[in-house]
């Protein structure tokens, strides 16, 4: 959404950025347009998207929090995946859409695929008896130092998609492999005591062994997660089930 | 008339949850669980929108110190509200909200614990004891994580990018909404039995550390005609960043929780002086009023705000306990943990809003609300770390409400065919109309906020807030009816989004000044510097606003004290300090 900047009075510079633009309505194809924007020192890019907002030129992309803790705002910027919110300006930018989804209008990118597959993969607490939460209930087991691992490891990814989007094995919704962040957020239900899923079998299913290790998806999480990391501690796991191995695999992923 | 340049569908469904932050989620599910037909539109993205995802510091639910408990958390919750709270709600707040950690966990979070594996607690200004439960610097982000995952879980349906732009009504009943579906520019009318509003505050219409709270809520409450209370207090966040210029948003409290210091140009921890006991930690409008009193005293920091630092704790312990804010900062090459930051109040939460019971009903039968759009809970200031807590509990009551009484009804309500062509046929008219001497959004928006910012803003006169209602009665007659949509695509029109938030802000500001300018004393997050002090004599009143016939209606109501009298508090009430 807008926001109040306050007025740029004494820009330090005057930068000069392309967006790629694609109007359902009118386009065929999308197409570059250049941009001038003032800069000031520690500007972000969804500043610069917000100012032309300001000056009425309506590109379409999606933003929140402007704090990187909602993940809406990724794109491609310069050719990598990243955070409009977490990326200084800089003269000269390529601000582009992130491909790895179809485009609906220039920057914005249906992703509606991914609460899909979040739904499939049932990455809840899965387990046959849920105790109704009283004012009494104790906290659930768990160790202090374990649930700092647990967010510093998993809980932290904001779901921006930046990790598929730069993933070379999951480039769109049909390949075999679902990508970094299922596997993740996999990761990280199977570390909920609740959790009773066979998880390790689901991963198999998602297609784990794709993963040729090129730590892209760590390169690029905002959140300096690890991505690939987990992927290989995941599919340590996968390798030592055999029941996975002589495909004996279940017919759904869910 | 004009030509009806919008489409329009229909859907149905029982219950119709307008948000689609943690008040929204949490009411769905509940809705969801009482097997009601759901419906959540939210105008951003369900789980990622509106400011639940990015409240960093905690929920005050668990009461772990054995002398703590809910009469001490609603004493301390209604001595920060000035009293104006209405207790009741204060009650079910600080009894209920316990469950909700373990209720939290079991949708998929996990909350920071102790040694002995029980839930750590920090403790917020105001707060008496620390007993806010939290995920390292990401509460909201935690707690959005399993309500996200729990209306996955339950099926709840949604549609994201859907904007509510009225409730619709007939004999008096709310029956559904017109919501506006920005990927088509569709209007949809959703015919529902009974329909939870959720949508947040209004502190976006100010230059606010919540951008994205437009007020929709407050706007589309009365026009439905419910009540609204206390709109004249607004949140300050003392410490909103400032400088550097790319760093927006809120400096969380735990920036001083966890022991930062606020220093003016001369390097004094000034709050010392104004506040000796609690210093930083005295109450968030109090430390906004400092922090401006030392600016305009020339003690600003040099571009204006004013210093916060950490430099003098331990480098680890800053990286640990203030990670989102520490690397917010060194995303822009600014570290923290050598350098003060500059900081500066900027609203972050309206205290006030639609008026409920505490079965979360608003005056319109069939249309309930829950979270930060609701007013009543907070009083005249909302204590830190209360307001997850708040939408929490509320979230829960409106939807089980909600699907009770659509169950005991159900007969499905008749369509008003009607009020919904009068809806189309307003933002058709928008998009459609030229007039002669047009103005478009931004330059309005932009002139709004600044003179917000100065005649509504932390220090009140009777003087400047005059000069801001003539602008909004102006703005209303001159510039709403030659307001225009240049871009007339269909998708993602985001100019016609913003066009109707403003219609939505001049109802915001308007209630926002008549009440301000009526209370002649100062309260929580009130200041007047013409009227300094609190007056309990003849200010225990909450001012309400509702519309009849188009015409804004207020009324003064004596507060209520059925649980904690102010004498039962003697220090608070013998003092006539606006903040506690
Ligand atoms: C930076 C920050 C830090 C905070 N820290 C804390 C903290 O530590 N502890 C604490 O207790 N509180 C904190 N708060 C306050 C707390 O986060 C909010 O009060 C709370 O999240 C509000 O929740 P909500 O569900 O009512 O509204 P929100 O989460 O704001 O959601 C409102 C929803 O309504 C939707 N919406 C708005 N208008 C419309 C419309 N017309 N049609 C359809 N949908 C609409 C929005 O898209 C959004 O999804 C913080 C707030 C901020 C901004
Ligand atoms: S706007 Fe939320 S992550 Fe960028």
């Amino acid at each position: 959404m807008t926001c109040y900047l306050p007025p740029i009075d004494k820009p330090d510079a005057i930068y000069n950025i392309q967006i790629l633009r694609f109007d359902p309505e009118k386009d065929r194809y999308p197409h570059w347009e250049s941009y001038q924007v003032p800069f000031v020192r520690t500007m972000t890019v969804i500043e610069a998207l917000e100012y032309l907002w300001d000056q009425g030129e309506y590109i379409a992309f999606r933003s929140n929090c402007r704090e990187f803790t909602c993940g809406s705002c990724a794109m491609e910027i310069n050719g990598k995946p990243a955070l409009a919110c977490d990326t200084l300006l800089e003269d000269g930018m390529r601000i582009e859409p992130l491909s790895r989804f179809p485009v609906i209008k220039d920057l914005v990118v249906d992703t509606s695929t991914v609460p899909e597959r979040f739904k499939a993969l049932k990455l809840w607490p899965e387990c046959k008896h849920r105790e109704p939460a009283t004012k009494d209930s104790p906290p659930l087991p768990a160790a202090k130092s374990a649930i700092e691992h647990y967010r510093e490891t998993y809980s932290r990814c904001i779901e921006c998609y930046s990790c598929l989007d730069a993933c070379p094995q999951s480039d769109s919704d049909e390949s075999p492999y679902f990508g970094p962040l299922y596997m993740l957020q996999l990761a990280r239900v199977m570390e909920h005591p609740l959790d009773e899923k066979d998880r390790v079998a689901q991963a198999a299913e998602a297609g784990i062994s794709h993963c040729i290790n090129c730590y892209e998806c760590a390169n690029v999480c905002p959140m300096n997660l690890s991505p690939a990391t987990i992927v290989n501690e995941l599919r340590s796991k996968t390798i030592r089930r055999l029941d996975l191995l002589f495909g004996r695999r279940r017919k759904e992923v869910g | 008339m004009n030509k009806r340049v919008i489409e329009t569908k229909k859907l149905d469904c029982e219950v119709l949850v307008v948000g689609g932050g943690a008040a929204a989620c949490m009411a769905a599910i509940s809705a969801k669980e009482q097997g009601a037909d759901v419906l959540l539109v939210d105008k951003g993205q369900m789980g990622k929108s509106g400011c639940s995802p990015n409240a960093h510091g905690g929920m005050a639910l668990y009461h772990k110190d054995p002398r703590d408990g809910w009469r001490v958390h609603t004493e301390d919750t209604l001595m920060s509200g000035g009293f104006l709270n209405d207790q009741e709600l204060v009650r079910i707040m600080t009894q209920e909200s316990r469950r909700f950690v373990a209720l939290l966990e079991r949708f998929g979070c996990l909350f920071d614990r102790d040694e002995d594996g029980t839930y750590s607690v920090r403790r917020f200004g105001g707060h008496a004891y620390a007993r806010s439960v939290f995920s390292g610097d990401e509460t909201g982000h935690e707690m959005m994580i399993g309500l996200k995952k729990e209306m996955l879980r339950l099926g709840v349906s949604y549609m994201d990018e859907t904007m509510a732009t009225r409730i619709i009504t007939a004999d008096g009943r709310a029956v559904g909404a017109a919501c506006l579906h920005i990927p088509t520019g569709e209007l949809y009318y959703i015919r529902a039995g009974a329909v939870i509003l959720a949508t947040a505050c209004a502190a976006g219409i100010w230059p606010s550390a919540s951008e994205r709270q437009r007020g929709d809520g407050f706007s589309l409450a009365l026009q439905a005609g419910a009540e609204l209370v206390d709109m004249e207090f607004t949140q300050y966040h003392p410490t909103h960043a400032w400088w550097p210029f790319g760093v927006r948003g809120s400096v969380s409290e735990g920036f001083r929780s966890e022991g930062g210091y606020l220093l003016n140009s001369e390097g004094e921890r000034f709050m010392e002086r104004y506040d000796p006991e609690k210093k930083e930690l005295a109450t968030r409008d109090k430390v906004s009023v400092c922090i401006y009193k030392e600016i305009r005293a020339g003690r600003g920091a040099a571009h204006g705000g004013i210093y916060a630092s950490v430099a003098h704790l331990p480098s680890k312990y800053v990286e640990e306990r203030l990670r989102v804010i520490f690397r917010k900062y060194m995303s822009y090459g600014y570290d923290i943990r050598k350098e003060p930051i500059e900081v500066r109040p900027r609203p972050h939460y309206s205290n006030g809003g639609v008026k409920t019971n505490t079965k979360c009903q608003t005056r319109i039968p069939g249309l309930y609300a829950a979270g930060a759009v609701t007013g009543g809970v907070h009083g005249a200031n909302r204590l830190g770390s209360n307001a997850l807590v708040d939408i929490l509990v509320f979230g829960d009551i409106a939807g089980r409400e909600a699907a009770l009484e659509v169950a005991a009804h159900r007969k499905k309500p008749p369509f008003n065919e009607s009020m919904f062509g009068e809806e189309v046929d307003r933002i058709s008219g928008l998009m459609a109309r030229r007039p002669d001497d047009p103005i478009t959004t931004p330059p309005l928006r932009r002139k709004h906020i600044e003179m917000m910012d100065k005649y509504m803003g932390v220090l009140r006169t009777e003087e400047g807030m005059r000069i801001m209602q003539e602008e909004v009665a102006r703005a209303k007659e001159k510039d709403l009816p030659r307001l225009i949509v240049k871009n007339q695509s269909k998708v993602y029109n985001y100019e016609l989004r913003d066009a109707l938030e403003m219609f939505f802000r001049i109802d915001v500001e308007e209630m926002a000044i008549t009440a301000a300018l009526m209370r002649t004393e100062s309260r929580g997050g009130h200041y007047r510097e013409d009227y300094p002090v609190r007056n309990d004599k003849e200010w225990l009143k909450n001012i309400i606003f509702r519309k009849k016939n188009g015409e804004l209606l207020f009324e003064l109501r004596d507060v209520a004290m059925p649980i904690v009298k102010l004498s039962d508090l003697p220090e608070y009430a013998n003092s006539d300090s606006p903040w506690h």
